[in-house]
């Protein structure tokens, strides 16, 4: 999904249990070599973000800035990771269940995964990974990637400054901060080219659950300067979310269908059977075009907005 | 020349370091500094016509009587109104609330109702009645305040502003003010849940 294609078993199963097996041993050096990015990276490839964000935590950072760079930036994967229904935080929820006002007793209380939890901690490694991008540029000009993992040691600090700048404002718009979001996408232009779209994705690495929420933030962001591309964005969205397994939760989803069929100033119709856009379907059940090449149609007056 | 605000970070990781036990980063964990880049969450903030503000007050004793944060309790002063119409009627209802402050990396400080908050005399009564109130949400201008109250794990030491968690090989230091409150309100249509970043207040000394 990230960066390594997925591991044989075996060769997973070995690496896991050198790892197992180092974890009684003393806090490892301060090295890059002896921080266990290699470890982790395999763990969060194999699905396991749970483990790997143990793992990472284990040990003190490594001391070089280009080595800390990456540690930090792969913390903030597993968490962006753990947050799309794979939490291994979780958090008490007293919903429906306090006995009386706030000073009452609990009458019930449960155990939930937290992925606002895992939310903010992608913040908070994203940052702290960020705050050392120009020091691990140089440190990667001076030859400094020697030390690192191949398929790390590839990849330039600029782009997963990139990649972690995404991410940072998925998270936000997840939160429900559009101010931060659409200040992102304002000076993201790679980001509204729907026909570029895909590749910007691919070259920040995005992980496929978390793209419907890309397209879902540039469509909001689009709402207010060109509500024809907020349309397609918000299509792709939902299409997109679908694809991936339910990756948007269902209140975004309608929110987005009801600005298509309420709220926008035109009414999108299949440009061959005239049928507009059916909240829960993707194509006309007329023609069979998709949602996502119906055209803009002034609306009637009295018919929204 | 030096820097004071340098200086003052020094001590309050020093001090949260003597609070912890903990042996020194010298030893064998690190402390890592709070992210300089990282501004924390909007406050107020607001989920349709909701609105909220959140704030840690460095000396809440002033108010409630007694420095919770010895007693393992972080109090968060938050505000709550609407903007708009009360379509909906939104309200604060315990049952609805389930609030939840996360630490700038994400740690997790779950909910103490009011009534287990300060064990007796003058703190217990000023807990009591400066907790949240229960109610329809005022328009935001003349919202009123309330205090919610939060568990420290024992991982995290707070002083001041600032917060030391533990976990694994290393100490975060964390900046209060880069916290996330969660909490949700409940509308004729079901639950809304608001997030809203945590900002400091200090009384003024009387």
């Amino acid at each position: 999904m990230f960066l390594l294609p997925a591991p044989p078993r075996a060769a997973l199963a070995s690496a896991v249990l050198v790892v197992l097996a180092g974890g009684c041993a003393a806090p490892a050096p301060g090295g890059a070599a002896a921080f266990p990015l290699a470890e982790g990276l395999l763990l969060l490839e194999s699905g396991d973000p749970a483990a790997a964000g143990a793992l990472l935590e284990r040990d003190p950072l490594p001391a070089g800035a280009l080595a800390r760079f990456h540690a930090e930036a792969l913390a903030a994967r597993v968490h962006a990771v753990a947050s799309l229904g794979a939490a291994f935080r979780t958090e008490i929820t007293t919903a429906g269940g306090r006995g009386g006002p706030l000073g009452g007793p609990p009458s019930e209380a449960a155990t939930r995964p937290s992925p606002t939890s895992h939310l903010v901690a992608l913040l908070y490694h994203a940052a702290q990974a960020r705050a050392q991008t120009a020091a691990a540029a140089a440190d990667q000009q001076a030859g400094g990637d020697a030390i690192l993992p191949a398929a790390l040691a590839a990849l330039e600090v600029e782009e997963i400054d990139a990649e972690l700048e995404l991410l940072s404002a998925v998270a936000y718009a997840r939160l429900g901060f559009r101010a931060e979001v659409d200040s992102f996408v304002a000076r993201s232009p790679a980001l509204v080219d729907l026909e570029g779209f895909p590749a910007a994705l691919d070259r920040r690495r995005v992980p496929a659950a978390l793209r419907p929420w890309v397209g879902e933030m540039v469509s909001h962001h689009l709402r207010s300067r060109d509500e024809v591309a907020a349309y397609r964005f918000g299509v792709l969205a939902i299409e997109g979310a679908e694809r991936f397994g339910h990756a948007l939760p269902p209140e975004v989803v309608a929110e987005i269908e009801r600005w298509i069929v309420a709220e926008s100033r035109y009414l999108f119709v299949c440009p061959e059977s005239q049928t507009p856009f059916l909240p829960g379907a993707r194509r006309s059940p007329k023609s069979g075009i998709p949602h996502l090449e119906y055209v803009p149609v002034e609306r009637p007056r009295g018919g929204g907005r | 020349m030096r820097n004071p605000s340098a200086t003052r970070l020094l001590l309050v990781s020093s001090a949260l370091l003597g609070l912890a036990g903990c042996r020194t980063p010298a030893e064998d964990r690190t402390v890592v500094p709070a992210p300089a880049g990282f501004a924390g969450f909007p406050t107020p903030a607001h989920a349709g016509e909701v609105w909220a503000r959140a704030a840690f007050v460095t000396n809440h004793a002033r108010l409630l009587g007694a420095d919770l944060t010895r007693e393992g309790i972080l109090p968060v002063r938050l505000t709550v109104g609407r903007r708009g119409s009360a379509e909906g009627a939104p309200r604060v209802v315990a049952e609805a609330i389930d609030p939840h402050l996360y630490l700038q990396d994400g740690t997790v400080l779950e909910w103490v109702p009011a009534g287990e908050v300060a064990r007796g005399g003058r703190a217990r009564e000023r807990v009591a009645e400066l907790a949240l109130p229960l109610t329809l949400l005022a328009p935001w201008d003349s919202a009123p305040s309330g205090f919610l109250f939060f568990r420290i794990p024992a991982s995290v030491r707070v002083r001041d502003l600032h917060a030391l968690s533990s976990a694994g090989g290393r100490h975060r230091e964390l900046r209060l003010s880069r916290s996330l409150l969660a909490f949700a309100v409940l509308t004729d249509e079901g639950t809304r849940r608001i997030h809203v970043g945590l900002t400091e207040e200090r009384l003024p000394e009387r």
